[in-house]
């Protein structure tokens, strides 16, 4: 089946094919994840600070090497000629690139994502936390989906690394800043879940970076490819 | 007669490397062997093949479609395999297999179970656990196993061991069996090239230096061997590659020979003690020294 | 390489795997069969065909020709490709025919006396 010149079969393959690759080190992330969650959810407070460092580290480590993995392995390892020599564009092999890249992230960040919302409204947690840890978690979102488009556009690994350390360390001066916005400092400890217009622009913003990121790296390869089959 | 491969006037240039007006048919049903040192722009000839990368100029057209454009397609038709692709350490050969199944509708399942016996292959073994020559042995299997119309294969020999190295070119072989399709194989071993393939191609410092079928290109070399007077004539013969003396013996290497070069050195005042065939390897170093002087 | 062929094919008809009137292997299949290109192949098939040892017939493939005598067509084959060879050396030697004629006489006596030699001692013993 073919989308716009693209075969859509092809770019599943593709997808279902890093999936299977990298399943089982993936179901290790996960499960390292829940831990995380579980112990946030005991209420303590030793255990619930030292389960969101945990949660945080995993997170980060996740994004790591999925982007390892998939992009910057397959070169690495020598799998792209591979790859390659399967009948298919350069251009379908980077658009499955990009899904397998979001995919392999988005099911574990999903499922702490959903994790965390329960715990908040079912556990003693405050529920005003909710709206600090979504800020927190696109915020980690954002910066995978940028690492992820450099690793996919640029070949050299020294600038990959530059740039997911650079994204890492943004990290906690951002927490420090999102926790002094004034309607998060105000109800994070509270049962108030209030989404304020400074919170909800904040999520604007990291929703724009992110598809701005996407966009540039889509256009990018669509020149480039156009470059290879034009005559 | 259809062909499987045209190039006309393909150039590539990058990084001080730089193909030059490439001229090149493969007849369908025909194998043929690309011969030269390492960076002679064998790699780039087959990328260029795949549609992996695009020539500054030229046209290319692979089992009837033009590349790069026509890639998905022709792709469809090839089996490639090259000395720098891996497979995925952490998975099985049997996944493999399943993963080209899935891709191609003519993988041949009881083929593919009769190359892993005679390869001596564990369908089952990951990828990360295999010799150099187990590797490449899967690599061909993926690609033969679907009956392809045109093998590519760089340097499907390079760094086996005699025995592997047999049973790759009995897999090879069994491709001429058939007379619609194709094999170009580069190598620099050119005991292979010289077995097994029906034309030679002859590539130096990215230029085509001599395409021909294999017969008559081992027949136009000559190495003659004679006794006289050295004479400066004898260097300006225009057949003339490689002379070397030594005493009163002297050692000519000739292309393009005929019977009338003898009597042409016996009128020079040479007396012949032999004149041979020479095999590819000779001829192979013999015009690269050649061309290296000039 | 194509004479390797050659000799294989002609052993197989000697030793009696192929009869005359039987058909052969194809060239592709004889190509396939020993890891030989289909050219040289072809030309061992040629070369045996002038020598009157298959028949190729256009579209059919060859058979091994219905020859009365093959192992003494052999053998004439041999000495015709030994007879070019020493040709070819007096050519290099500059050899004019008389002192050609003159040498393959002395040859053939010195043969002659030996076999008669032999044949003498053949009888005393």
């Amino acid at each position: 089946m073919t989308f716009a010149g693209h075969d859509l079969q092809m770019i599943r393959l593709l997808v279902v094919k890093d999936w299977q690759v990298y399943q089982k080190q993936l179901a290790g992330y996960l499960a390292g994840l829940l831990l995380a969650l579980s112990l946030i959810g005991t209420g303590r407070t030793w255990s619930f600070n030292a389960g969101g460092l945990l949660l945080l580290v995993l997170l980060v480590s996740t994004g790591f090497f999925a982007i390892g993995h998939i992009v910057v392995n397959e070169r690495k390892e020598s799998t792209l000629p591979f790859v390659m020599s399967l009948p298919v564009t350069a251009l379908d092999v980077f658009i499955a690139k990009l899904i397998a890249g979001l995919l392999i992230y988005l099911v574990p960040f999903l499922v702490v994502l959903s994790t965390t919302i329960l715990l908040v409204l079912a556990t003693s947690l405050p529920d005003g936390l909710l709206v600090y840890a979504m800020l927190v978690y696109f915020f980690m979102f954002l910066s995978y989906c940028v690492a992820l488009c450099v690793a996919i556009a640029v070949e050299s690994e020294g600038w990959n690394i530059f740039i997911q350390m650079a994204l890492m360390t943004m990290l906690s001066p951002f927490m420090i800043w999102a926790g002094s916005l004034q309607s998060i400092a105000t109800n994070v400890r509270t049962n108030h879940i209030v989404w304020s217009p400074e919170v909800l622009s904040v999520f604007g913003g990291e929703v724009l970076v992110t598809a701005l990121a996407l966009a540039v790296t889509c256009w990018f390869h669509t020149r480039k490819a156009s470059v290879l089959q034009s005559s | 007669m259809t062909t499987a491969i045209t190039l006309a006037g393909v150039r590539k240039e990058y990084g001080g490397f730089a193909l030059q007006d490439i001229d090149l048919e493969l007849p369908a049903g025909q194998v043929m062997g690309l011969v030269g040192v390492n960076g002679a722009g064998k790699s780039t000839i087959f990328r260029i093949l795949m549609g992996l990368i695009k020539p500054d100029g030229g046209q290319v057209e692979v089992c009837g479609y033009r590349m790069p454009q026509g890639q998905v397609a022709a792709k469809r038709e090839i089996g490639y395999a090259s000395d720098d692709m891996r497979l995925y350490k952490g998975k099985s050969l049997r996944w493999h297999m399943d993963l080209v199944r899935s891709v191609y509708l003519d993988w041949n399942e009881p083929y593919a179970a009769q190359l892993l016996k005679r390869f001596d292959l564990r369908a089952d073994q990951a990828m990360g656990g295999l010799s150099h020559g187990q590797r490449v042995k899967a690599l061909l299997l993926l690609s033969l196993a679907r009956h392809p119309k045109l093998l590519l294969l760089d340097e499907p020999t390079t760094g086996l061991d005699p025995v592997a190295r047999g049973e790759v070119l009995e897999a090879i072989a069994e491709v001429l069996g058939d007379e619609n399709r194709s094999v170009l194989f580069s190598s620099h071993n050119t005991r292979d090239v010289e077995q097994i393939s029906d034309y030679i191609a002859f590539l130096h410092r990215g230029r085509l230096v001599a395409v021909k079928d294999k017969e008559s290109f081992l027949e136009s070399w000559r190495r003659i061997l004679c006794q006289g007077e050295w004479r400066d004539e004898i260097a300006a013969v225009p057949e003339m590659v490689s002379v070397r003396r030594n005493g009163s013996v002297i050692e000519l290497k000739v292309r393009s020979f005929h019977p009338g070069l003898t009597a042409r050195l016996q009128q020079l005042g040479l007396a012949i003690s032999a004149v041979d065939r020479m095999d590819l390897e000779d001829i192979f170093v013999t015009s690269i020294a050649a061309g290296e002087r000039q | 390489m194509y004479g390797q062929i050659v000799e294989q094919v002609t052993a197989k008809i000697l030793a009696g795997d192929w009869l005359p009137g039987q058909a052969i292997p194809s060239i592709r299949q004889l190509a396939a069969g020993s890891k030989v290109s289909v050219i040289t192949v072809k030309r061992a098939y040629l070369e045996l065909e002038r020598a009157g040892i298959i028949v190729t017939r256009p579209g059919k493939g060859s058979i091994v020709a219905e020859s009365s005598d093959l192992p003494r067509q052999l053998a004439l084959k041999d000495f015709h490709a030994g007879l070019s060879a020493m040709l070819e050396a007096a050519d290099r030697l500059q050899m004019d025919p008389a002192s050609v004629f003159q040498e393959v006489e002395k040859e053939l006596l010195s043969h002659r006396g030996a076999g008669l030699a032999a044949e003498e001692r053949g009888k005393t013993a």
